[in-house]
């Protein structure tokens, strides 16, 4: 079978932001935050890049964006509002403030940087393999520790607040990082509808690939071919554009449901940190 | 910055979250209007029939947040599950027909994640928002094709859908309301909010935890299906889609009204009001030449508020 070199070169290329993304999205599950607002830190930085333009683009992307992740792990981490629902929150009002700031750039060529793919994303497999070992450090253990049993990471002494905040500053960095690429070196452009569901998609390889940044870096290409796939098939066929739109996102469920209910009977199932979602209060210890 | 938990907790804490909205709201009118005299025009120009519609709306979206909220599921999905009523809406030759195909769509829309959750136990949340994009882009196939109405040459829009009265959209409403209320007040709406404390807790009740799970999540997706419909319905001019303006952004408003409201059906009904008039004043402020992202900022704070309401009705935060 003929495989195209252009469709895997393309999704190598568009594996590395999902997996910045990812990683970043990894960091914040293993330590207990299910962040749909994960989406609102890509797209925001997107369009923070995207009004700054090359090359102040984008560290300026990067620092807007892990702020407002901060932000967010506040509200939830500190105040233990709701996570989903200001996820959620974070994402609407990102996408609001973000197509106003880069209305301005809507429409213009950003000047990109000549880079193949496989460069990119062998740099991004790097930033997973240091963060394989971060998570085996006392601070990565930690962050572990507070999404499986925050009580006991307490009793030791350890500020679970704290390591949840520094949890959420890498995940804000490795989104707006991602956030920023889709801009000023993937696309080159900008509209309104460019960035939308990256972020969601890294949240959802994150589960995919069981909470590890090894295995990220493998799953993180699945919703990028079918990106690419699209893109391709959008040439090739007559089939609708927007049909073929929603094809990496019911392919990104197909193959979490696939994930779940092929180590649901296997010791892999307790891989998943028990605390995800769940915010932790340290008067309600027992 | 921690919490403590209260003895007697109080619904009062509502209300505080309530003015503590209305004083961020008044806080980000005056950074906008930059005086005064404009944002209290903001605040007091009010179009009765407008405020009307945009309260319908979002009170029956609202109701669809506090049937799945209230089972402690996470349908976030109903931005979607409103493209797909209103798709239903202009698809359908009457008013009837088209909150019945609305309801319909709606719940064949949010089968999988509901099936998914009660089945493979698959986070709910993370299926039914993939499913809001995936339902812009569904839509945006249809207006392209299918139902795209080939009266209006040279302009990508749909058929008009039929027109609904306020008065009979306000009727449907109450129904839904009375319906939630009086669900609640059943052995199934019981076992519905025992789901919230747990799986286990249905279990031990005798009752199967998947069918409930999935009855919460259908009944949610149906409900917000109808809000779609009556969304576009209820327009007096322009009832069709555009691929434009495909996302109204009442999912996030009748979530906010869920929350903001305590859970409670009648607590969201006087939440979706308040919301309502936030989107009239975003309305005026767009009026006004200040930029359309306000109204997301408005409710956003609004859902914010809600949320540390429900906090702040179980902690007190100190500050050590």
């Amino acid at each position: 079978m003929a495989v195209d070199i252009g469709v895997v070169q393309e999704a190598l290329k568009g594996a590395a932001p999902i997996l910045l993304a990812t990683l970043g999205a990894v960091i914040g599950q293993r330590a207990g935050v299910l962040n749909l607002g994960l989406e609102g830190v890509v797209y925001l930085s997107a369009a923070v890049a995207a009004a700054a333009g090359p090359p102040w683009g984008y560290p300026l992307a990067v620092a807007v964006g892990t702020l407002y992740n901060l932000l967010y792990y506040l509200l939830v981490n500190d105040l233990a509002l709701n996570q989903i629902l200001m996820g959620f929150a974070f994402t609407m009002m990102a996408y609001g403030v973000g197509s106003q700031i880069a209305r301005p750039a809507v429409g213009k060529p950003i000047e990109k940087p000549l880079v193949q793919g496989v460069e990119i994303y062998l740099a991004a497999v790097l930033v997973a393999v240091a963060l394989h070992l971060l998570l085996r450090t006392r601070l990565g253990v930690a962050i572990k520790a507070s999404g499986d049993d925050p009580a006991s990471l307490d009793l030791m002494g350890v500020d679970v607040y704290r390591i949840r905040k520094i949890a959420g500053a890498l995940e804000g960095a490795l989104a707006s990082s991602a956030g920023a690429y889709l801009v000023l070196i993937y696309y080159g452009s900008w509209s309104d509808q460019l960035v939308m569901g990256w972020g969601t998609l890294a949240v959802v390889t994150a589960m995919i690939s069981l909470w590890s940044p090894l295995l990220a870096a493998g799953a993180s290409i699945i919703p990028s071919l079918f990106i690419s796939l699209a893109y391709t098939l959008q040439r090739l066929t007559e089939a609708s554009p927007h049909l073929l739109n929603t094809v990496p996102y019911l392919a990104s469920i197909a193959v979490l449901v696939l994930a779940q209910l092929a180590v649901r009977k296997t010791r892999l199932r307790a891989l998943a940190p028990r605390w995800l979602a769940r915010p932790y209060i340290r008067e309600e210890r027992t | 910055m921690r919490l403590i938990q209260r003895p007697t907790p109080s619904p009062l804490h509502y209300l505080y979250a309530a003015l503590g909205s209305l004083a961020t709201v008044t806080a980000i009118v005056l950074l906008f209007t930059g005086d005064v005299e404009r944002a209290a025009a903001a605040f007091t120009s009010v179009d009765i029939h407008y405020l009307a519609r945009v309260f319908l709306v979002v009170a029956v979206i609202s109701l669809s947040g506090v049937l799945s909220y209230r089972s402690g599921l996470w349908n976030i999905g109903q931005e979607g599950q409103a493209v797909v009523g209103a798709l239903a809406a202009v698809a359908s030759r009457n008013a009837l027909e088209a909150v019945a195909l609305a309801a319909l769509f709606s719940t064949l829309w949010i089968l999988a994640p509901a099936v998914l959750r009660a089945t493979a136990e698959v986070n709910e949340a993370v299926t039914t928002f993939l499913l809001s994009l995936v339902a812009i882009y569904t839509a945006r196939y249809f207006i392209d094709g299918p139902l795209r109405d080939p009266a209006k040459k040279g302009f990508v829009v749909t058929a008009e859908a039929p027109y609904l009265d306020i008065l009979a959209a306000a009727a449907m409403y109450l129904l839904l309301l009375v319906g939630v209320v009086a669900l609640y007040k059943t052995r199934t709406g019981l076992t519905l909010r025992l789901l919230a404390s747990g799986e286990e807790v249905v279990r031990y009740a005798g009752k199967s935890p998947r069918v409930y799970i999935a009855t919460a999540l259908l009944l949610s997706g149906a409900v917000a299906g109808v809000g779609g419909a009556v969304e576009i319905m209820t327009r007096e001019a322009g009832r069709y889609m555009t691929l434009q303006q495909v996302s109204t952004g009442f999912g996030l408003f009748g979530v906010s009204a869920a929350w903001l409201g305590g859970l409670h059906p009648l607590g969201a009904a006087a939440a979706s009001l308040y919301i309502a008039w936030l989107y009239q004043v975003a309305t005026n402020l767009k009026v006004m030449g200040l930029p359309a992202l306000v109204a997301n900022a408005l409710v956003g704070s609004a859902m914010a508020w809600g949320l540390a309401g429900y906090v702040m009705y179980k902690y007190r935060v100190v500050w050590r």
